[in-house]
């Protein structure tokens, strides 16, 4: 009875399961490729958002990980104090019922309860003695293991340990797909229920198995079920793994070794059927080196190009043995059998490949992060090469901070053939790069201010020079920004965390679209700044102008009916916001502003603004007034030259000029 | 593989550890389990063992080492015990004696377990004859200005002797209303 109703559950279960997996599916395909979703899909870019997730593997394996240890933790605590509780209660001091539950089983018809049969053992011994004990032990002490050479010190700094150490989760899916197979966990029978009453029997100890009302309970233990959790995932993982294998078997001809200078080595290799995307990585493979080890590198060939490449820095034992089998010492060059069999895995997917998608693309590089850009820009030199093809892209800024003179080399070439061909092309327009060097040491600041007046840039021979020390994000964004109003930019980073993150607040803070936004943007930086707002009326500019941060800001507004509303912002902004109801024209500005921000004429501006959307009838003669504050230097510009940043009529502005 | 430092890996090992035979600790303390006494060491060999592993010691190869934040002041307990701590063979040996009480109770039998290894590591780590260095603060070198700046001159140029050098009345371009001597301002 017991097995058939097993299996009616399980069947329940696996059809339930299945039909649920079935409807997913089909909903998912249908989205994905009917046509009647077409244009859905553009709207949504479907496919991009999905893959995305992908992207972010490694992040969902570490809070995989993390959850875990932790509910690890807290199973083994479980179970630490039931083990001793079923130790208890075969003790000689337990309660009645306990006791007589234990007892259960001595007889030879009888099933147990209590898995641990004599209280003259000890629960550590009753737990090594048993298949759950056993393994849970044994895959406790691998997950520990694993986790230890899992931190991020380890990872950095020794890889390969974290690497063979992490192939231990075999032992521990092994060990926990069996970790349920002592059944340690009994339960009455669904037949044994029937007969006996729990409810009743408990309190009647006296009667077990002598009246037909409570007889002796039967007891089975429940039956392993992890294994239905983790067969999908192992099963994915084990596909992945044939994957890997089948493309290890396949052919990979290295056709050319360079070495560049900085200790970086070019491979360029050909394999039958491989498809690439500009940006994307691969992971290489030297058996003659490790048959256990596949690391990853950046393409830096184009998908045009009959080949594709990476660009290796020698830093660690694998790279560095990689460079001594393939690099001939001596003259002569090395016989394509001589050089070592290499397998590859991939592509896999890298955000650059976007970089297509937008008419203006922004590609950030750090240091050896310019790999993925390399192929970009490749990809780039090829299309423009061939006429027929349209791209949407019609602006790319290229952005590389490097920290030494060497690395430029290799990259060199690449973007002068860039430079001339745009130039040919008569799209000099295209390709706008600005290459950063942060660190130098006095012969080398010598050698370039000596040259500095030449055509060419003296380190890489470019006619863009390069610039030294490190970018102001701020200026650079602000003029992206400022070039491309209202479009739509794609920014690339590849580099360091910390630098990534202050591209994230640049981003952020210049992607407003709130023209009330870009007008005190305008104004320079208002920030911690004193403002003299003109006419704010219902407070759209002024919101805009406390948001972009300044310390006082000071609104003359001569309409009453506005008032209220001001108030009520002036509530919300305490100690910033001061109302002067009044008519600009005869207000004293000199008086509105601290002394102390004044500042010569000859010197910068002093951090005082005048912003304003002008009321209409007031913008003639107000403008007319401040010329001739101007002039004579009093008004608003005792302080210096303070800024104005105003909008008015267009017909006004055309008088003006 | 060559490159690995062991001892790196058994400091992280043991210190996992040393929270492990606290968390069996405390279960066999709280739950006042049979034998409990061997929990209360464990939470006391626990707290040692995660004091003693918690600041890293410094690399031996290139490379920069990291510190555990705030490990300073532990790290000068720890300088304090001198060759104790250095060795890493009195290290495993510690480790080794201190896992053995662990094993008579079971929620310390996983520390007494974790513990072994990272005696074990330790072991291999003192065969390769690894030892612990403290990470001390760098004490900041005073900025010295680059090679082509020398120091400044300590004496005048050399002028030729005063007479010499006071204009000759007759070549002056102007007469001085306030007659000038050699030091004046």
């Amino acid at each position: 009875h017991f097995g058939f109703s097993f299996f009616v559950c399980l069947s329940f279960q696996g059809v339930w399961l299945g039909f649920n997996i079935f409807l997913f599916l089909y909903t998912f395909l249908l989205y994905n490729t009917d046509h009647s979703y077409f244009y859905t899909r553009v709207i949504l870019g479907c496919r991009q958002a999905m893959r995305r997730q992908l992207d972010k593997n490694i992040t969902f394996h570490r809070m995989v990980a993390y959850l875990t240890v932790v509910l690890t933790a807290v199973h083994i605590v479980a179970h630490l104090f039931n083990i001793e509780r079923y130790h208890e209660s075969q003790s000689m001091d337990a309660e009645e019922l306990l006791k007589k539950l234990s007892c259960l089983g001595e007889n030879s018809n009888e099933t147990y309860l209590n898995p641990i049969r004599t209280y003259d053992t000890s629960t550590t011994k009753e737990v090594f003695m048993s298949i759950s004990g056993a393994t849970g032990v044994i895959i406790t002490v691998g997950l520990v293991l694993m986790l230890t050479s899992s931190t991020q010190f380890i990872r950095r700094s020794f890889h390969e340990l974290f690497w063979f150490t992490h192939h231990l989760f075999v032992v521990f899916f092994i060990g926990l797909v069996f970790h349920g197979a002592g059944q340690i966990v009994r339960g009455q029978t669904v037949e044994s229920l029937s007969n006996h009453n729990v409810s009743y029997c408990k309190d009647h100890l006296s009667e077990w198995g002598h009246f037909s009302n409570c007889p002796s309970p039967e007891f089975a233990g429940s039956s392993p079920s992890t294994w239905k959790w983790v067969i999908g995932p192992l099963f994915l993982h084990l596909c992945e793994r044939i994957i890997r294998f089948y493309r290890f078997l396949q052919a990979v001809i290295i056709t050319k070794v360079v070495t560049h200078p900085s200790n970086v080595l070019e491979l360029q290799m050909t394999k039958q059927g491989f498809k690439m995307e500009p940006g994307q990585y691969i992971f290489l493979q030297c058996p003659n080196i490790s048959q256990l080890e596949w690391h990853p590198f950046t393409l830096t060939s184009a998908p045009e190009d009959d080949h594709f490449s990476v660009h290796v820095r020698v830093v660690g034992d694998w790279t560095g043995a990689l460079q001594k089998t393939c690099v001939t010492e001596g003259e002569g060059g090395k016989m394509s059998t001589a050089l070592p069999r290499i397998a590859v895995d991939g592509p896999f997917g890298s955000p650059s490949s976007d970089v297509f998608r937008y008419g203006v693309s922004v590609c950030i590089a750090a240091g050896i992060g310019v790999t993925p850009f390399a192929s970009v820009l490749k990809s780039i030199w090829y299309q423009f090469n061939d006429d027929r093809l349209q791209t949407k892209l019609q602006k790319v800024y290229f952005f590389w901070i490097c920290r030494d003179t060497s690395a430029f080399e290799w990259f060199a070439d690449l973007l002068h053939s860039l430079e001339v061909l745009m130039v040919e092309r008569g799209k000099s327009q295209l390709l706008s790069y600005h290459i950063f060097l942060t660190r130098w040491d006095e012969t080398q600041a010598s050698h370039i201010a000596l040259h500095h007046s030449e055509k060419r840039d003296v380190i890489t021979g470019l006619q863009q020079k390069t610039f030294y020390g490190r970018p102001n994000w701020d200026t650079e964004f602000k003029r992206i920004a400022d070039n491309h109003p209202g479009s739509r930019i794609g920014v690339f980073f590849c580099g360091p965390k910390s630098l990534s993150k202050v591209l994230h607040k640049m981003c952020n803070s210049y992607s407003s679209a709130d023209p009330r936004d870009k007008i005190v943007r305008q104004a320079g930086n208002v920030r911690n700044g004193f403002v003299c707002e003109v006419g704010p009326g219902p407070g759209g500019l002024t919101r805009s102008i406390l948001n972009a941060g300044a310390a006082q800001l000071l609104v003359v507004e001569k309409d009453t009916r506005f008032l209220p509303g001001l108030q009520l912002l002036a509530e919300a902004a305490p100690e910033k916001v001061k109302i002067v109801h009044g008519d600009i024209l005869t207000y004293k500005m000199e008086r509105a502003f601290p002394k102390q921000l004044a500042k010569e004429w000859d010197d910068g501006p002093p951090d005082v603004h005048i912003i304003g959307n002008l009321p209409f009838s007031v913008s003639t003669p107000l403008i007319i007034r401040w010329l001739e504050n101007i002039a004579n230097r009093d008004g608003p510009f005792v302080y210096g030259r303070t800024q104005l940043t105003l909008t008015f009529q267009k017909e006004v502005a055309e008088v003006c000029s | 593989m060559g490159q690995i430092e062991w001892a790196m890996w058994a400091n992280e090992q043991a210190l996992a550890t040393g929270l492990i035979l606290l968390t069996g600790g405390i279960v066999g303390v709280a739950g006042q389990f049979k034998d409990w006494q061997f929990a209360a060491y464990g939470i006391a060999a626990g707290v040692f063992i995660c004091l003693l592993e918690y600041p890293r010691g410094k690399r031996k190869n290139k490379g920069t080492s990291i510190e555990r934040m705030g490990q300073r002041y532990l790290t000068i307990c720890v300088k304090a015990f001198g060759p104790l701590t250095r060795n890493y063979f009195v290290r495993a040996g510690l480790h080794a004696v201190l896992s053995i009480p662990g094993g008579f109770m079971l929620p310390t039998v996983l520390g007494c377990v974790c513990v072994a290894i990272a005696s074990l590591i330790y072991l291999l780590a003192a065969i390769r004859g690894e030892q612990w260095e403290p990470i001390m603060p760098q004490v900041e070198s005073k900025q010295r200005p680059g090679e082509s700046m020398k120091e400044p001159p300590s004496n005048p140029p050399p002028r030729l002797p005063a007479e010499l050098r006071r204009k000759r009345q007759e070549d002056a371009a102007y007469v001085n209303p306030i007659p000038i001597s050699v030091n004046s301002v």
